[in-house]
């Protein structure tokens, strides 16, 4: 059985349609990306999955269960690690696990036991006693974790839970998400980091526009664009009258501009670059430089959406 | 709800001293505020004598015993130029005749001269009744006694014998049962002023309590509580009982050290308190719904001042409704809860009146607070489904 099921979900925000009827699910004992551009709806997707938001349309399951009906079913196992630093600045590191563990229902040599396992989990033991307002960001992005794992949750969320912090707390970060996963627990991860899902997931969305535009395992995903690899051409301007005569090479599948950067998506292996250096000549086009890349969750979005994950 | 109350404990043990500094400033305000109006201020009141007369000039040194004006002579040229330039409040002209009329026993006509209203000249009006109603007593005496024991200075005598006595006591003890009597013949406006602006400054640290919501949506906590297994009922329930607390441990302060350094026997403490307790949980709800409308808490910062000096100036905290006369200004202070509150403090202060008849003010505060909540939640939902 799945864990989740959503089913024709739809989030309207007066005109904007924010989530789009989007079909997905997440299974037992699976770290589940979520991946896309700013905007594209993930969060809002998790906050409706969260019982944070009420969704227009459609139906969230939970082990069988409708979160809309019986939000409690969910809420007593969820983990949610938000975006932004949801803790008391003026309390300390203790007090705010304190606090988070007994709105969990945790009690005195429990809540202690738990504080000191995710103090360490987290590597805060020795700034426990500390103002949170005292903290680096990356320590604070730990305790905004370590919050959501006290009460042992069994469905974690995690919406982009490593923006804006140093690659050491990004790997601490990344490291436990795995853990979790070995112990048994189910993530649900959005990013809009492709290395980050890349690493980490076992499993794909690709949300763009409120919709799910793609959905399976990184191998499936990159398998689903017919190429063998991507070039990428950087130039000083980019004529449109190039990108025609580049899309007629018959070795080209698909010419995706992106800023200064033209994005070939080429079929076979071979010398084609006689036939590009030609077409870059013929329109005028200064070439700056040029790189041939294996396809990834990169080129998938690219070649879907004809745009890069952070435009 | 305890979990909620034992985090907002921590928070206060972080910021108590916001809490100390508003119930100071409360204390202060009314202090400065209420003390500039009851204080040592006496408005100065000319008098234009038509007539020179012993009469007259007793009438004067009877006016000079009053603690609230100052009374001088003055011309009525400089009278009339004193009172429209402001630099007066007004100017009383004894007529032609005052003194004939009070020997005969005739109240004599006693013309005002003001520039504008003020509640001041209520309580002078007053002032002047009863020197006139002492000097036709007197009078009487007078008369009575020379009419019965002849002698050209027995009458002399006899009002200063009468001086003597009023100085001390009333001369002649009176029993009497009053059915119905004016309003200001009770009216302390030292208490007003006081009790009005305790309950103004007051309503702002309830309210800023209740807008730690705010504060909580501000640094995301509050969508982490919203999706815990604690419901949004206990949740506010907790934030709600909290604020309550605050404000009514802020009152009980205000009430103790704010009689203590003003001067003002609260007669039924446990009543005022009951009252004060109603009118708290009232303005929590306020501050719940005005909560409830706004989105940060630079808009509250903006509306909330506004709100609650509109409520207060309204309620009556500011000057006392009775001068009021205006049907719409009157049916708006119903609205508030500043008026029932004030309306209870005063009838158990001032008018010693009955512990029952504050029922009926706490009743209404207390379908305020009902009101209030209940706007205020529905805010709320509406808010965290959008």
């Amino acid at each position: 059985m799945n864990l989740v099921e959503i089913q024709g979900v739809k989030k309207h925000f007066g005109e904007i349609h924010a989530v789009d009827g989007i079909d997905m699910h997440v299974k037992k004992g699976e770290i589940l990306g979520l991946l896309g551009p700013n905007g594209a709806g993930k969060s809002t997707t998790i906050s409706m999955i969260a019982t944070l938001l009420e969704p227009t349309n459609g139906t969230i399951l939970f082990m069988g269960e409708s979160i809309q009906t019986n939000p409690k079913r969910i809420q007593e196992v969820l983990g949610f690690v938000p975006q932004e630093i949801a803790l008391y600045p003026t309390l300390t590191g203790k007090e705010n696990l304190q606090f988070w563990g007994r709105v969990y229902g945790l009690r005195s040599s429990k809540l202690k036991e738990r504080i000191s396992e995710i103090s360490q989990v987290i590597g805060l033991e020795e700034r426990l006693k500390d103002r949170v307002d005292t903290y680096s960001g990356g320590m604070k992005r730990r305790l905004n974790i370590g919050v959501a794992l006290l009460h042992k949750p069994a469905f974690i969320i995690m919406d982009e839970p490593t923006v804006g912090i140093d690659p050491q707390s990004r790997s601490f970060i990344l490291d436990t998400v795995r853990e979790l996963r070995d112990q048994g627990s189910t993530v649900l991860y959005t990013t809009h980091y492709i290395e980050e899902v890349e690493s980490l997931c076992d499993r794909i969305y690709i949300m763009d526009h409120g919709k799910i535009i793609a959905e399976g395992t990184k191998e499936s995903l990159t398998e689903m664009i017919d190429a063998s690899e991507v070039i990428r051409l950087s130039v000083e301007a980019v004529d449109p009258m190039l990108i025609t005569t580049l899309q007629e090479l018959k070795f080209v599948e698909k010419a995706v501009v992106e800023a200064n950067s033209i994005f070939l998506t080429v079929k076979e292996n071979g010398n084609h670059y006689q036939s590009i250096m030609n077409a870059l000549k013929e329109s005028g086009t200064e070439l700056k430089g040029m790189d041939i890349q294996k396809p990834s969750l990169e080129t998938v979005f690219l070649h879907l959406t004809g745009r890069g994950l952070r435009d | 709800m305890r979990t909620i109350l034992w985090l907002k404990l921590r928070l206060l043990k972080r910021d108590y001293m916001i809490l100390v500094i508003l119930t100071a400033m409360a204390l202060l305000l009314t202090g400065i505020f209420g003390g500039s109006m009851i204080g040592k201020y006496q408005p100065s009141i000319l008098v234009v004598s038509e007539e020179s007369s012993l009469e007259s000039d007793r009438f004067f040194e009877l006016m000079q015993t009053s603690e609230t004006f100052q009374f001088e002579w003055a011309d009525q040229a400089d009278a009339i130029m004193r009172v429209e330039s402001d630099e007066v409040m007004a100017a009383l002209i004894l007529p032609v005749g005052f003194g004939m009329d009070l020997k005969s026993g005739i109240a004599p006509s006693i013309s005002f001269f003001q520039s504008k209203d003020a509640l001041e000249l209520m309580e002078l009006k007053n002032w002047v009744r009863a020197m006139v109603f002492r000097m036709q007593s007197d009078q009487r005496m007078v008369h009575f006694s020379v009419e019965n024991f002849q002698g050209d200075e027995l009458g002399v005598k006899v009002l200063a014998e009468a001086d003597t006595h009023w100085a001390n006591k009333v001369p002649v003890l009176v029993h009497t049962t009053t059915k119905t009597t004016g309003f200001f013949d009770f009216y302390d406006i030292k208490i007003h002023y006081m009790v009005g602006f305790l309950l103004f400054f007051s309503t702002f640290s309830i309210v800023f309590t209740m807008a730690d919501l705010l504060q909580e949506k501000k640094q995301f906590t509050w969508n982490r509580q919203m999706i815990s297994p604690i419901t949004k009922k206990k949740i506010l329930a907790g934030n709600i009982l909290y604020s309550w607390c605050l404000g009514f441990m802020q009152a009980l302060v205000l009430v103790g050290v704010g009689g203590f350094l003003f001067d003002i026997d609260w007669k039924a403490p446990l009543a005022v308190l009951l009252v004060l307790g109603m009118y708290i949980l009232a303005i929590a709800g306020l501050g719940m719904l005005i909560t409830g409308f706004v989105r940060t808490l630079e808009q509250l910062s903006a509306i909330t001042p506004v709100i609650l000096v509109s409520f207060a100036m309204l309620g009556g905290c500011m000057w006392p409704l009775e001068i009021i006369s205006n049907p719409i200004l009157l049916f708006a202070a119903n609205l508030t809860p500043h008026k029932w509150a004030l309306q209870a403090v005063e009838r158990i202060v001032m008018f010693d009146a009955p512990i029952e008849t504050i029922g009926f003010p706490i009743l209404i505060l207390g379908t305020m607070s009902l009101v209030f909540f209940i706007l205020g939640l529905w805010r709320f939902h509406k808010h965290a489904i959008s």
